[in-house]
């Protein structure tokens, strides 16, 4: 992060391979990316394209079938599972289309959850929690169980604890995938606030071309490929773009 | 309070599924509580056994017994042994089965009997020859005294300048109470234990110049060792000289073989219970796929999620087996009651060891967290990715062909070790069989159950195709539905039934075990006896014996046709046990006797000292007409020449070593009869047949006239009532598997919380939904139970097989009753199982269910 211009995340050659024989798929060929620091990326693409699978690759979620996957200059290719785990720990954030609350946990346990999985003394963080809870506008909800939150909240608190312990690099599929299209606004503006206050890079999958119209760049997948790019896209662009692949596909 | 630590999340798992929690405890709860209650059972019994032999036979530092530890002796070996070098002093004892005849009447009308163990003593040193302390009164000294322990004293109201009434060989007398011994343990009910004056109860019970044993007493500054050894090389080969802690340690060693087994029974319940916890582990780490998969994706090691998989099991492995062991103190009261009346022997004491509450402790979080380590490990392979799916794992990953193939064959390589292993030891089991023979034969029973649970989820489907057409009989469409519901998680189905299926199986091969031995005295009395009555001890712990009179007096009464009476002598030498008989020339008139070699005329020539054997023993010492006997006798070894072989050998089960009366009166100094068998007259009234042995039998209030029939529910009587405290430890075991099918089941709910939904969606009524849970815990519990049944048939046909060892050869009878109340328990026990879970699935809202994600 010393400068603007280095490379968050980047992927050479990265295939991936389900299954084998008569049921094998392709789910990524190819793919060579690079997301720059402090980058808000949007992947788009038909369902079936590859967009998730690529999210779980980037993220070290997954292991490619082939190709490599160079995450702030380190390959993850050689890495251990132990290693992985430290890196996904130290450096990256996720929030899933599922919020995936611990249901026993309260909303501020779960925005700690991953300071408490570092080993780190809850205390410490009694201050960025509040920061956190004051910018998803929570402070009121803290100790409400997730089933005592409403499908937005839930989203909002799954955002604070991806953002909890600062992390290079956010991960994020269909974030408002279960959302109103309002509330999905207010979730993405805070992502986007965010990242911009910590200089953070977030790689988004989305469906939704309002969603990708957030980011600074779209990257458009089709059948395991990367097809088209968008700079600074607005929904209408969008929608243009998809509608093109689709007639050309 | 707020979450501090990563660590802390296994409670709170815990406590947020309280009820699953509660319901996974139970299982360690139940089987730490059985285990407990049997080790303190089993410490209860040996500490009181000991301490009560030891004072009753060892207090002094050596005790003289004969060769072989049964039988008298010439009481001039006293002096003998007071001559020897180092001798203190040496105090005799002639130890005698007696009865006390209460005043009190039974259900029968006749006097109540207490049966007592009686020590003749020589009045100057009483204090010597039994271990009892006085606690009032004094020992015997001449004349007809007794000194009695308190317990019966207490329980008969007996005090000291009392008469009581001792029923002797040749009929009651009284005597007056003298003073109240002390006896370890307490009471133990209907058993006692007095002293007379040696001189009085030689007359009584006929042993004239007979002993059974000397406490000696070393000089100080004489070794102990030195002095037994010295004694026991110089008394001859018919005495024998042991140092008293040598004959407690035997004692305490005889028990050991009666705790590895009540071990055993309790051990599978906690083993079930390692099925429950590793059952509710799988599918709650199942249930929890996404959010491992979650906490994963947020950087938590494999091994933090292993870890605190394991903490979570830990936690419950401690409260389980701390209640355990609260649960077992009420259990170990229990037992020792169900043990009492079974073996007619009330303790009043507990023993509770440390050993037994650390242990118990230990070995219940010990085999918690064993069974949550595969769940564990599992728990942490959870891939990240899962964080990301859309569902989490629903009925979870089908384990591929290939595993389910290899775990199959190795249950089947496990069944095909164990099995013919258990059957080995069963035909080649000897009467004392050592420990690691013993254990190996657990270890086989453990490993055929592990075979058969592992063979199980192959049968599944099959099975659940079977009951489904009886389902559908008895429930209609839900009955065929739970069927197919039962099959959708094969591995849980199979799991629970499985531990269904272990205490089923036990208690169907106890059934079978006792059913047959049951039915082959059933047979051998039916087949055998050509009697029409018995006379008995009254009481049955009784081992009291008569003289001559009785049955000369008996065969007089007009109608008996002929009498026949036993005695008998168990006789050690080294490893053999020779159970030896004495019988007269009438003996084959009553019993039907089938011969190798020999006829009926062979038990007459038996006067010229001449021996019978049983068939399984002849074979077995190789031994045939023409060759001798070998016998240890009080005078040193003797040898009998063998004159025949029976084929049944009704009475000592193809093990008994007949002699004439004469020769047991001569060469070991029995001369009392035991048993005595009555043969009416064709045509005779029996009515007043009865009613005029009844009449010599109130001079013999120790003794009983029982019918062919009246005995047999009698011996049936004592059998189940041992067994009830066999089927109460096994009980448990059937307990805690009952509360696995309700833990599947309410997983089972749970897991399908949308379908109900959907289910109640399109018309299906609560009823209905819960019918369909209920048919579900049938499918599942039948299935645990017709493989129990299975699997218990066989192991009981093995137990069966190897009970022959004691030398009573017994018949296998299939254990219909038991196998068929185990299928409808099987019924019950999905029924019962399943209403609580039924109740939550009937009760779920709909747009809930729906909803639910
Ligand atoms: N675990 C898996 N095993 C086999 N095939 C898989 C697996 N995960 C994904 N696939 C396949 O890989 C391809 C890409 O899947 P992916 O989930 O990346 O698509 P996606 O672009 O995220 O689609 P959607 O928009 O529907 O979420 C699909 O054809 C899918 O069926
Ligand atoms: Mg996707």
């Amino acid at each position: 992060m010393e400068n603007g211009s280095a490379i968050a995340v980047e992927t050479v050659g990265l295939s991936k391979v389900y299954g084998e024989g008569s049921t094998t798929v392709h789910a990524l060929r190819d793919v060579s990316l690079e997301f720059p620091d402090g980058e808000f990326a949007a992947i788009m693409g038909p369902s079936g394209s590859g967009k998730s699978t690529l999210l779980h690759l980037l993220g070290a979620l997954d292991k490619p079938s082939s190709g490599r996957v160079i995450v702030g200059g380190t390959d993850l290719s050689g890495l251990s599972d132990r290693k992985l785990t430290l890196l996904r720990r130290e450096r990256m954030g996720f929030v899933f289309q599922f919020f995936n609350l611990i249901p026993t946990l309260s909303a501020e346990e779960n925005i700690l959850l991953p300071a408490l999985i570092a080993g780190e003394k809850a205390g410490k963080y009694a201050g960025r929690l509040d920061e956190l809870l004051d910018l998803v506008g929570l402070r009121a909800r803290r100790t409400h169980r997730p089933d005592e939150l409403s499908g937005g909240e839930q989203q909002r608190v799954a955002i604070a604890r991806a953002l909890v312990r600062n992390p290079d690099i956010i991960f994020a599929d269909e974030p408002t995938g279960n959302l109103d299209s309002s509330t999905g606004a207010g979730v993405l503006d805070l992502l986007k606030e965010s990242a911009g206050r910590y200089d953070q890079t977030i790689l988004m999958v989305t469906h939704d071309p309002r969603a990708a119209a957030f980011a600074d760049r779209v990257v458009f997948l089709s059948d395991g490929r990367v097809v088209d790019e968008a700079r600074d896209p607005d929904p209408e662009g969008i929608l243009e773009r998809i509608k093109n692949l689709e007639s050309a596909g | 309070m707020r979450l501090r630590r990563f660590s802390g999340i296994s409670l709170r798992n815990l406590r947020a599924r309280a009820q699953r929690t509660l319901l996974t405890a139970v299982g360690i709860v139940l089987g730490v509580a059985i285990v407990f209650g049997v080790i303190t059972l089993s410490d209860t019994m040996a500490s009181t056994f000991t301490d009560l032999y030891s004072r009753a036979f060892g207090a002094a530092d050596i005790t003289v017994t004969a060769a072989g530890d049964s039988g008298t002796f010439d009481d001039r070996v006293v002096e003998e042994v007071r001559g020897y070098e180092g001798v203190e002093s040496a105090a005799p004892r002639l130890s005698l089965p007696a009865s006390l005849i209460l005043e009190t009447k039974g259900d029968n009308g006749l006097p109540e009997v207490q049966t007592m163990r009686l020590f003749g003593v020589e009045p100057e040193s009483a204090a010597l020859a039994t271990g009892f302390e006085l606690t009032e009164g004094r020992f015997p000294e001449s004349g007809k005294e007794l000194t009695l322990d308190g317990g019966s004293a207490e329980s008969i109201g007996l005090e000291v300048g009392d008469k009581v009434t001792l029923g002797t060989p040749r009929g009651p007398e009284k005597l007056e109470l003298v003073g109240i011994l002390r006896v370890p343990g307490g009471s133990f009910g209907g058993f006692g234990f007095g002293m007379a004056p040696l001189s009085y109860a030689r007359g009584a019970f006929d042993e004239p110049g007979r002993i059974s044993g000397i406490a000696v007493e070393a000089a100080e500054g004489t070794p102990v060792t030195d002095l037994q050894e010295r004694l026991d090389q110089g008394l001859g080969e018919g005495l024998q000289a042991q140092r008293s802690e040598t004959r407690t340690q035997e004692i305490s060693s005889q028990l050991q073989g009666f705790r590895i087994s009540l071990l055993f029974f309790a051990g599978t319940a906690l083993f079930v219970g390692a099925f429950l916890v590793f059952n509710a582990l799988s599918m709650t780490i199942l249930e929890r796929t996404r959010e491992l998969g979650m906490l994963r994706a947020l950087g938590s090691t494999r091994a933090m999620i292993a870890r605190s998989v394991m903490t979570e099991a830990i936690i419950l492995g401690l409260i389980g087996s701390l209640l355990g062991v609260l649960f077992g103190y009420g259990m170990a009261k229990g037992l020792v009651y169900l043990f009492g009346r079974a073996f007619l022997f009330q303790i009043t004491a507990l023993v509770i060891s440390p050993f037994a509450l650390v242990s118990a402790i230990v070995v219940g979080v010990a085999v918690t967290a064993m069974a949550a380590l595969y769940p564990a490990l599992r728990a942490g392979r959870v891939s990240p990715v899962e964080a990301m799916r859309a569902r989490a794992g629903g009925t979870g990953k089908r384990s591929s062909r290939i595993w389910s193939v290899l775990t199959t064959l190795f249950g089947l390589l496990l069944l095909g070790v164990g099995a013919p292993w258990i059957y080995y030891l069963a035909k080649n089991l000897s009467a004392d069989l050592d420990g690691l023979v013993y254990a190996s034969g657990i270890a086989a029973v453990i490993g055929a159950f592990l075979g058969v649970s592992l063979v199980i989820p192959v049968l599944v489907r099959p099975l659940a195709a079977f009951f489904s057409p009886l389902l559908r009989l008895l429930f209609g469409v839900e009955g065929r539905m739970a069927a197919a519901n039962a099959t959708r998680n094969t591995g849980r189905t199979a799991l629970t039934a499985s531990a269904l299926m272990v205490g089923i199986s036990l208690v169907v091969a106890f059934a079978a075990l006792g059913g047959s031995v049951l039915g082959s005295i059933r047979t051998y009395l039916e087949g055998s006896l050509g009697s029409d009555y018995v006379v008995q001890p009254a009481s049955q712990n009784s081992d009291v014996t008569f003289s001559k009179a009785l049955p000369e007096r008996i065969s007089r009464v007009p109608g008996v046709e002929s009498t026949t009476s036993l005695a008998s002598t168990f006789l050690r030498d080294g490893e053999e046990v020779n159970l030896v008989f004495g019988v007269d020339e009438r003996y084959p008139d009553i019993f039907r006797i089938d011969y190798v070699v020999g006829g009926p005329e062979t038990f007459a020539k038996l006067e010229d000292g001449g021996a019978l054997l049983g068939k399984q023993l002849a074979e077995a010492r190789k031994l045939g007409v023409g060759d001798e006997v070998r016998l240890p006798t009080p005078e040193g070894p003797k040898r009998y020449p063998v004159r025949g072989i029976l084929e049944n050998d009704v009475v000592g089960g193809g093990a008994g070593i007949y002699l004439s009366r004469e020769t047991l009166a001569r060469d070991f100094n029995e001369r009392k009869g035991e048993f005595l068998a009555i043969k009416a007259e064709p045509g005779t009234d029996r009515d007043s047949l009865t009613r005029e042995i009844r009449t010599i039998l109130r001079d013999y209030p120790q003794f009983s006239l029982y019918s062919n029939a009246e005995w047999k529910a009698q011996i049936e009587g004592d059998f189940n009532r041992q067994y009830v405290f066999f089927y109460a430890i096994m009980g448990v075991s059937v307990a805690v598997s009952a509360f696995g099918v309700v833990n599947t089941l309410s997983m089972s709910v749970f897991e399908r919380t949308r379908e109900i939904g959907i289910l109640r969606a399109v018309g299906t009524t609560r009823l209905q939904v819960g019918r369909l849970v209920i048919d579900e815990g049938i499918v599942i519990s039948l299935i645990g139970c017709l493989v129990g049944v299975a699997v218990g048939s066989l192991l009981g046909y093995l137990f069966v097989l190897g009970s022959g060892a004691g030398g009573f050869e017994v018949d296998f009878f299939y254990p219909k009753v038991p196998a068929i109340a185990a299928l409808l328990a099987g019924l019950f026990i999905g029924v019962f199982a399943g209403l609580l879970p039924a109740r939550s699935a009937a009760r779920k809202g709909i747009v809930e269910a729906v909803q639910y994600e």
